[in-house]
């Protein structure tokens, strides 16, 4: 059993940030991650063997992901990398599994930064090698410098679509193009001036000139309807879609592709909080639950703090400031800093975190899901890639069981896979509202078991 | 063969070595993934579903959807978009899950 003060799960930039506030006012601190090294998914960061030569190529912020990482090495914060949290049976204390066992981490308090994955979108041919997320195509242009593709089809909504796009263009592929589902175009001057993120309309118009230069198609108002290929992908098939982002049935025209990219935004990381047993709220603009707290970060179990992508997609800036309150928060409680010199500091991060909140709304508003979308599943198409559950399955289920998410669970296995329903959980919900007439929000939210990550058996009987 | 593939600008990597892939060399670097190493020598499909025998690879690329997964030495289901390839892995594709 590793015990310490303040406990953080996740190494990105919520979690760092909530380490080093909390270490500096003088708390002991554990930071568990799963990935060998620090940073998360935006600071992501090459393998230590890597020497980067062309910093530019890793993004405007990358040099502040470093920056956090050096700190990190200077601070009283010990790092478990390779590490996974898979279950939590009594108040405080973390299930982990770490170089072939299983131990415990007990901290005082904890504070979950689980973070976000790219949000799955299903329709005919997504399970086809060569699709893949944005940001798997990211990580491997970004971390890996490897060209997932050469042919390559953006589909999806949202900026972060711009990003990687122009990385890719940078690095040699053709982008054949980039689909916005939303007609959103000129977005960019719909910012309103009073939150001054110029640097980000700036960072956006770079990328938008990129992609200019290298003659890439900017399709607003267009998806995806279908992705073609023996054993790998070799054509796509693209629609236009009307406001609620249903597919217009005669404007379909087919693309020569060898890589198409999923862009369809974020969803919060939600089976850690909820097993540790904190409330979600639904959020309508992400059409996803995400978790629950109160301005000081603090979930609805008063020992957890929760904060960056877990508690609703917002991007790093939120996330840094959530995790520096949680870490100030969580000192203060366990009595490392004066209730005087905890109001101070979090008087000075307040406003930060309403202006970049701001910003985010903003985006979560202008790129929000349209239900339309979910009109690309077909009977046959899959939305349990791990157990190959079909939405006809699912949709019949549902009908049967009036909705009801675990008996859908346990009548098809969607959801009892290996990705413990991370990859379809939100799809199902979606299938099973749909066949039944009722909302995503009325279904509500399943509560995961343990383990919420796969381990080994051998390693389980460690724990006897 | 060969849709991905390195990008050689603006980065030096590691050393470069081999990785045994279903009995066949395949080059990796020394940091890489082993589904980086994979992509830039234009293999994609890692594992075949157990129900429809469907091939699938990399999805998510950050260690969620478990879709990557190969028997590595022997051991199977893992993840291959957050394990670092290393010299003289036997990586096989996987059939069916085995598990």
């Amino acid at each position: 059993m590793l015990e310490t003060d303040v406990a953080v799960v996740g190494a990105g930039p919520a979690g760092l940030s909530a380490a080093l506030h909390a270490s500096q006012a003088g708390a002991r601190v554990i930071v568990v991650d799963e990935y060998t090294r620090p940073g998360g998914q935006y600071f992501k960061q090459p393998p230590a063997a890597f020497r980067v030569l062309d910093h530019s190529a890793m993004g405007r912020d990358h040099q502040l992901g470093f920056d956090l990482m050096r700190r990190l090495e200077r601070g009283q914060i010990e790092l478990l990398n390779d590490t996974l949290v898979w279950g939590a049976f009594e108040p405080g204390t973390l299930e982990i599994y770490r170089r072939g066992e299983c131990q415990q981490v007990r901290g005082s308090r904890i504070v979950v930064a689980t973070g976000a994955y790219d949000r799955p979108m299903a329709f005919p041919g997504w399970t086809l090698p060569g699709v893949m997320t944005a940001g798997a195509a990211q990580s491997l242009l970004k971390s890996q410098w490897v060209l997932p593709g050469s042919r390559v089809l953006m589909v999806g909504t949202g900026p972060f679509q711009l990003p990687v796009a122009a990385q890719l263009v940078k690095a040699g592929a053709t982008v054949v193009g980039v689909l916005e589902a939303g007609k959103v175009s000129g977005w960019l001057r719909q910012v309103p001036a009073v939150w001054s993120h110029l640097d980000k309309i700036a960072e956006a118009k770079d990328y938008l000139g990129t992609l200019l230069r290298a003659r890439v198609p900017m399709m607003y108002g267009w998806t995806i309807l279908e992705a073609r290929g023996s054993g790998q992908v070799e054509e796509a098939v693209i629609t236009q879609v009307d406001d609620q982002w249903r597919p217009v049935s005669g404007t379909e025209r087919t693309l020569q592709v060898d890589t198409i990219c999923l862009g369809f935004g974020f969803l919060p990381s939600l089976q850690l909080p909820r097993l540790l047993g904190c409330s979600s709220r639904w959020d309508p603009h992400l059409a996803s639950w995400v978790t629950g707290h109160d301005q000081d970060q603090r979930s609805s179990v008063p020992e957890v703090f929760v904060a960056g992508e877990t508690t609703g997609i917002g991007g790093h800036d939120v996330a840094l400031v959530e995790g520096a309150i949680a870490g100030v928060r969580a000192a203060a409680d366990l009595g490392l800093l004066s209730a005087e010199e905890a109001g101070k500091r979090l008087a000075g991060l307040r406003p930060d975190l309403a202006r970049h909140q701001g910003f985010a709304d903003f985006l979560n508003r202008t790129f929000a899901i349209r239900p339309g979308i979910y009109d690309l599943i077909r009977e046959d198409t899959l939305v349990c890639r791990c157990e190959e559950v079909t939405a006809g399955a699912v949709a019949s289920a549902a009908r049967q069981w009036e909705g009801n998410l675990k008996a859908i669970k346990r009548v098809t296995r969607a959801g009892c896979g290996q990705c413990q329903g991370r990859i379809c959980g939100q799809l199902v919900a979606q299938v099973a509202a749909r066949a039944t007439g009722k909302s995503v929000e009325e279904l509500g939210v399943d509560t995961p078991r343990p383990p919420i990550k796969p381990i080994p058996m051998d390693a389980l009987a460690t724990l006897a | 063969m060969g849709v991905g593939g390195r990008i050689l600008r603006g980065v030096e990597r590691g050393a470069a070595f081999e990785i045994e892939v279903d009995g066949r060399p395949v080059i990796a670097h020394e940091g890489e993934t082993i589904a980086a190493a994979l992509i830039a020598s234009g293999v994609r499909a890692f594992r075949h579903t157990n129900v429809q025998g469907a091939p699938r690879g990399l999805f998510c690329g950050m260690g969620v959807c478990f879709d990557c997964v190969m028997t590595v030495n022997g051991v199977p289901n893992v993840r291959t978009c957050v394990t670092p390839a290393e010299p003289g892995m036997k990586v096989e594709t996987q059939r069916e899950a085995d598990w």
